[in-house]
C-alpha cells in the first residue's frame, strides 16, 4: 500500500487537494445517527 | 437484419462490419471472428437471443478471451465467463470479441493511449463517450447487434448518447458482477447497450437471469418529472431536441411537469467523487503499489488520492449519499420517473481538453459527466436513449426511476425513442 501520493507528481497531488476540499463540504454533524449506504436503498 | 437471418449471417455481418469498420473506429480490443463463425455453425441457438452476435467490455471475463481492463500489459486469461457473459451465451448469444474501454474503466471520454481511442461512429473526430466506448460504438456501428457494459458515473449512458444507442444502467444488483474488474463497488453496475430499447429490454432480462414482457410504448397517465437545473446545462441543440421528445410523450398521454432537485450538481458530486476515489484505491491495492508507473498518469491521478482520504471520510460520504437518496425520493413523491439530459452536448471532437457550453468553458470530462454522474447513487435504473441527431450527430434522453423501476422507465424510454 502507498503512503500519502508524492507532491512531485502534480495531477495526484492537485485531485487529492480537491477531494479533501470537498470531503471539508460534507460536514459531519448533519450525517450524526445515519447509516452508510448498505444494500438496496429504504426508498418510499 | 432481417428477422429470418440465420445465425451464421447475423454473426458474418457483424464480422463484416467489423473487418471494414474497426480500422477507423477502434470498437474492439479483441475480436475472435474464427471463435464466433465455429459457434454460430457448431450449435443449434435457442434462448431469447438466439443467434444475437454481442460485444463484451473488456473489463468483463469471456473464458478464452484475454482480459486487458484496457490497460498497459495488464492481462489475465480467465478459464471461466463472467456471470453475465455465462448467461447471455446460455440465452443464445454469441460472443464476437472484447469492447474498448477506458483504461480500468477510468474515464467518461472514451480516450485510451495504451490501446487507442475509441472514436464516434457518426464522426471519427469526434468522441466516442466512455468507458464503455467499445460496446457503444460496437453497436452503433453493426459490429453487434449488443453489448454488455458498466456504468460507475455514467459509463454506460454518456457514450450510449453520444454515439446514439440505447444503454440501461440497471437497478444495483440485479445484474451480477462477478468476473468484472470493479472500479468502485458499491457504484458499479452492468447493463446492456443496444441499437432499441425492445433489444435492450431483452438483453437487460437475459443479464438478470429473467424472462418478461419487452416494455411497450405506453405512457398515458404516468408522471414525468423533467429536471429543469440539468436542461440548464445543456447545449441549444440538445435541449432542443428533449423540449421535442417532452411534446411527444404529453401527446402520447404523459404527464410532464418540471422538478427541483437537490444537490446536484455540488453535494452529490462530492460524495461521488469521494467514494469512487477510496472504492478504486481499494481495488487497485492488490497491484498498484508495484505497478504505478504503468498507470496513465491521469488514471493514476483517480486511484492514488483514496489511499490518503481514509475511513472516516469514506463512510462520511456514504451517509450523505444515503441523505441524498432520501431527498431525492422525497422530491420525486407523486411521479413515477425523472428525465434529463444523458449528455448536455453533442459529441464533442477528440482533441477538444475544453468545450463552450452556453457561452462557459467546461472542461470536457466535467461537462460530459455533468447530468449522469449524480443519478449514479441512487441505486435505481438510468436509461439512455437516442432520440434524434442534431447536426449529424445523436441526442440521448436520460430516463431515471427507483429501484427495480425498470418496467416504467422502460416504457416512457420506448415512448421516447426516436421522438426528439
Amino acid at each position: 500500500m502507498t503512503g500519502r501520493p508524492d507532491d512531485a507528481d502534480p495531477l495526484v497531488a492537485a485531485e487529492l487537494a480537491e477531494l479533501e476540499a470537498l470531503a471539508a463540504a460534507l460536514p459531519a454533524d448533519e450525517v450524526e445517527g445515519v447509516p452508510p449506504v448498505a444494500g438496496p436503498q429504504d426508498w418510499e | 437484419m432481417s428477422a429470418v437471418a440465420s445465425t451464421t449471417e447475423r454473426v458474418e455481418a457483424a464480422i463484416a462490419a467489423a473487418e471494414r469498420l474497426d480500422p477507423t473506429i477502434n470498437a474492439y480490443l479483441h475480436l475472435d471472428p474464427e471463435g464466433a463463425r465455429a459457434t454460430a455453425a457448431a450449435e443449434q441457438r435457442a434462448g431469447p437471443l438466439a443467434g444475437m452476435p454481442i460485444c463484451v467490455k473488456d473489463i468483463i471475463d469471456v473464458a478464452g478471451m484475454p482480459t486487458t481492463a484496457g490497460g498497459k500489459d495488464w492481462i489475465r486469461h480467465p478459464d471461466a465467463d463472467a456471470v453475465v457473459v455465462a448467461r447471455l451465451r446460455a440465452a443464445g448469444a454469441i460472443v464476437i470479441g472484447k469492447g474498448n474501454t477506458n483504461e480500468f474503466a477510468c474515464g467518461i471520454d472514451g480516450r485510451n493511449p495504451h490501446k487507442g481511442d475509441c472514436r464516434n461512429p457518426h464522426d471519427p473526430d469526434r468522441l466516442s463517450g466512455g468507458s464503455s466506448s467499445g460496446p457503444a460504438a460496437a453497436v452503433a456501428s453493426g459490429m453487434a447487434e449488443a453489448a454488455i457494459g458498466t456504468d460507475t458515473s455514467g459509463s454506460i449512458r454518456v457514450p450510449a448518447a453520444l454515439c446514439g444507442v440505447v444503454g440501461i444502467r440497471p437497478t444495483r444488483g440485479l445484474v451480477p458482477a462477478e468476473g468484472v474488474v470493479p472500479l468502485a463497488w458499491s457504484l458499479d453496475a452492468v447493463g446492456p447497450l443496444a441499437p432499441d430499447v425492445g433489444t435492450a429490454s431483452l438483453v437487460l432480462d437475459a443479464m438478470a437471469g429473467r424472462e418478461r414482457p419487452i416494455p411497450r410504448p405506453e405512457v398515458t397517465g404516468v408522471r414525468i418529472g423533467l429536471a429543469t437545473e440539468l436542461l440548464a446545462l445543456a447545449e441549444e441543440p440538445v435541449a432542443e431536441a428533449i423540449g421535442a421528445t417532452v411534446d411527444h410523450l404529453r401527446a402520447q398521454g404523459a404527464g410532464v411537469v418540471d422538478v427541483a432537485l437537490p444537490d446536484l450538481a455540488g453535494r452529490a458530486t462530492a460524495i461521488h467523487r469521494i467514494v469512487q476515489a477510496c472504492e478504486v484505491a481499494a481495488a487497485h491495492a492488490p497491484w498498484f503499489a508495484r505497478q504505478r508507473d504503468r498507470y496513465a498518469p491521469e488514471v493514476r491521478a483517480r486511484i492514488e488520492p483514496g489511499y490518503s482520504l481514509g475511513a472516516e471520510v469514506y463512510l462520511r460520504a456514504q451517509r450523505h449519499r444515503r441523505l441524498f437518496s432520501r431527498s431525492f425520493a422525497a422530491a420525486i413523491r407523486g411521479l413515477d420517473a425523472v428525465i434529463a439530459p444523458a449528455s448536455p452536448v453533442l459529441a464533442p471532437r477528440i482533441a477538444e481538453e475544453e468545450i463552450t457550453v452556453r457561452g462557459e468553458r467546461r472542461p470536457t470530462r466535467a461537462a460530459l459527466l455533468s447530468c449522469a454522474m449524480a443519478f449514479s447513487q441512487l441505486d435505481g435504473p438510468a436509461v439512455s436513449v437516442p432520440i434524434g441527431l442534431r447536426e449529424g450527430l445523436p441526442v440521448g434522453l436520460q430516463v431515471i426511476g427507483r429501484p427495480h423501476a425498470e418496467d416504467v422507465v422502460l416504457r416512457i424510454a420506448a415512448a421516447a425513442e426516436g421522438g426528439g
